[in-house]
């Protein structure tokens, strides 16, 4: 195992490498240049000249870049032009919320699209599996900004007063007390790594408020949850369901899933014994690989459902044209994705020990 | 002609002649879902050809002046019941009291040209790399596929924004059509897919003994990759094309939703569901009829994609 996580990490520096010199290169192609940008009105030729040596603008590109890795691994992003504030503490603020999104959409598309594909191809050709097949090809379908608008208005005006209503925007009601981790467990005074530490997971409202068992921002938080999603993890959930299907469909036609009725095991040991864990495979190959679309989709969602992530920092710094923000939301989001796929990569091995040889 | 062959040449006739792409075409035409994804194409092809027939109104003419006309005023439809004395509206109007219907037509050409010439241009410049990669093999093959490994480990929508900016912040002639730098973003990022579909064709390919007889006779590298191994190829980059059409349809307006792409006043129904986003709770039909005229787009070519890869793949059939 301990070789095989080597490997990989070795072979994910080069792409490491890659991101981070394109995002660099990319930026460098900005118009005008970064004085100017800056200071605005105040960048006369003097001051940038004084400007340009102190961020060592002056030098040539590859010392630029080599000081740029420098930057990046002391974890200054720079400043953000139109929030006046470093963009490391905009990312310590915005990204556990993304990541809370994310992740609450991958559980909803993984445990509905499993559970909707084994029902389809365990009741094959029936009018269920026609049903769910159906609703998973208009599921892959429908854009993510698409289903959120009607979700938020489905549920938070149609069905206004009703039990099923849900709250269409923001992390929690207002009102609602939430306190950070740091007040909880009375750390005020620690500063540095656990304290951003700690800022961080305050940030998962829903998951902060479970570990230090404050129950009313929870549930709220969840509450506000259901509809961010479900938005997000409808078209995970149609793939996935689809996959489930059809690898259902492959073990069930094997010769040891006939041996096992032969013996006279019942039809759902069968289902669940023999040939569901051997059907899942592909189907973690396939939850993988929907992390892209999550992380994608969840600058919409966020934008619909105003949670303050990633992704509606993302938008807003598009409308103010704040290029700094633009371009390390875009490297951040990347490495963050880059490092799941490396945990998803390891997760393989540990559940194929195939992969492992290869 | 000797008299054993007559009764065969007889029976050879009452065949009717067949031809390759005759058996292809038949053969998508028989799956399902081919079939489905043909028919909603065909409808949505047709409302964006012929939108300038089939629309009361311009996608951009605002009705404030036509008496009964409303601002976010819902769909008035005379046959289901919308008082006479009202002006029709068939799937009601918009912010600056456009006809919603006329912009909804108009916008599928938009979709439809944008998904087409980006596939296009991802297709074109993917192939190439991937063709290159894989006949030349070693550190070329490393090098190129290892910028493609790159461009594959960002989130795709984050990496279109960030090209987007990037190139409309250019002060470049070149650069100077949003749209158009949408489409090229969108390109750039799917290029990954077809140079990894066309690697793994020529790998297969090039060792087989049609492409050594081929070299054996002098034809160039350019010509076997041309002749020889394109047209094997085809098949994986015509399923990933169509599936890649709905995908820059999505892309496409996810990037006009944010406010990216297409511009104000054009009629492209990303932008048009982005402009009204804050007013979904007071005219939802401005979100619905973009969105589902959005939807069938995308479903039309994921079941097209997914037929044709059926009836293609020649594991699943015969």
């Amino acid at each position: 195992m301990l070789p095989f996580i080597g490997r990989r990490l070795l072979l994910s520096i080069p792409v490491l490498f890659g991101i981070i010199f394109m995002v660099f290169a990319l930026t460098r192609l900005l118009p005008g240049d970064p004085c100017i940008a800056a200071l605005q009105e105040r960048a006369s030729p003097d001051v940038c000249a004084i400007f340009n040596a102190r961020f060592g603008l002056d030098e040539p590109i590859p010392v630029q870049f080599v000081a740029y890795l420098g930057q990046l691994a002391t974890g200054n992003l720079g400043d953000s032009i139109q929030q006046g504030r470093p963009v490391a503490e905009i990312m310590l603020e915005r990204l556990p919320v993304t990541l809370e999104l994310t992740i609450f959409a991958l559980a909803f598309a993984s445990v509905a699209g499993i559970a909707l594909g084994r029902l389809s191809a365990i009741r094959r050709n029936s009018a269920v599996d026609v049903g769910t097949m159906v609703i998973a090809n208009l599921g892959v379908s429908i854009p993510v900004f698409v289903l959120g608008l009607l979700l938020a208005y489905l549920f938070a005006v149609v069905l206004r007063g009703s039990p099923i209503s849900l709250p269409p925007s923001g992390l929690l009601s207002a009102g609602v007390p939430h306190d950070s981790l740091a007040e909880v467990w009375q750390m005020e005074e620690s500063t540095g790594f656990v304290r951003a530490i700690l800022d961080f997971l305050s940030n998962m409202t829903i998951f902060s408020s479970l570990i230090s068992f404050q129950w009313e921002p929870f549930l709220d938080g969840l509450k506000h949850m259901i509809l961010p999603m479900v938005a997000l993890g409808t078209i995970p959930m149609a793939i996935i369901a689809r996959m489930t299907r059809s690898s259902m469909l492959d073990v069930l036609g094997l010769d040891y899933v006939r041996t096992a009725r032969a013996k006279g095991a019942s039809e759902r040991i069968v289902n669940s014994r023999h040939a569901f864990r051997n059907a899942l495979l592909p189907v973690v190959t396939v939850i993988g690989l929907s992390l892209g679309a999550l992380l994608s989709g969840a600058v919409l969602t966020e934008t619909i459902f105003l949670l303050p992530g990633v992704g509606q920092t993302l938008v807003e710094s598009i409308r103010s044209r704040d290029y700094i923000v633009i371009q390390n939301l875009t490297l951040v989001t990347a490495l963050t994705y880059v490092v799941i796929n490396l945990i998803v990569d390891v997760s393989y091995a540990y559940l194929d020990p195939r992969i492992r040889l290869r | 002609m000797t008299a054993a062959s007559a009764p065969v040449d007889a029976k050879l006739a009452e065949r009717p002649s067949t031809s390759l792409l005759r058996d292809t075409l038949g053969h998508i035409l028989r799956q399902r879902s081919a079939r489905a994804g043909l028919i909603l194409l065909g409808i949505i092809v047709l409302g964006a050809v012929l939108a300038g027939f089939l629309t009361p109104y311009g996608p951009t003419e605002q009705l404030g002046s036509v008496e009964g006309a409303e601002r976010l005023g819902g769909p008035c439809i005379h046959l289901l019941g919308c008082p006479d004395t009202q002006p029709q509206f068939v799937m009601g109007l918009d912010e600056n009291t456009r006809d919603v219907f006329s912009r909804v037509l108009h916008g599928g050409r938009v979709s439809l040209t944008v998904g087409v010439v980006t596939v296009g241009i991802a297709i074109v410049i993917g192939t190439l790399i991937g063709s290159i990669a894989g006949y030349a093999g070693g550190w070329v093959d490393n090098i190129l596929m290892r910028f493609m490994d790159v461009l594959l480990a960002f989130p795709a929508l984050v990496l279109v924004i960030f090209l987007a900016t990037t190139f409309d912040s250019l002060d470049l002639p070149i650069f100077n059509n949003r749209l158009f730098n949408a489409m090229f973003a969108i390109g750039i990022v799917a290029i990954p897919v077809y140079a990894r579909v066309m690697r793994a064709s020529v790998l297969s390919i090039r060792e087989r003994e049609f492409v050594l007889a081929a070299r054996a006779l002098g034809e160039s590298g350019g010509g076997i990759l041309l002749r020889r191994i394109l047209p094997n190829a085809l098949t994986p980059l015509i399923v990933q094309g169509t599936l890649g059409i709905a995908t820059a349809i999505l892309e496409v307006a996810a990037l006009s939703f944010v406010g990216l792409g297409a511009v104000p006043p054009t009629a492209e129904w990303g932008s048009m569901i982005g402009n009204v986003r804050n007013q979904v709770f007071s005219a939802p039909h401005l979100v619905i009829f973009p969105g589902l005229a959005l939807s069938m787009s995308v479903l039309a070519f994921n079941l097209l994609g997914d037929g044709i890869r059926d009836a293609l793949d020649p594991r699943l059939n015969r």
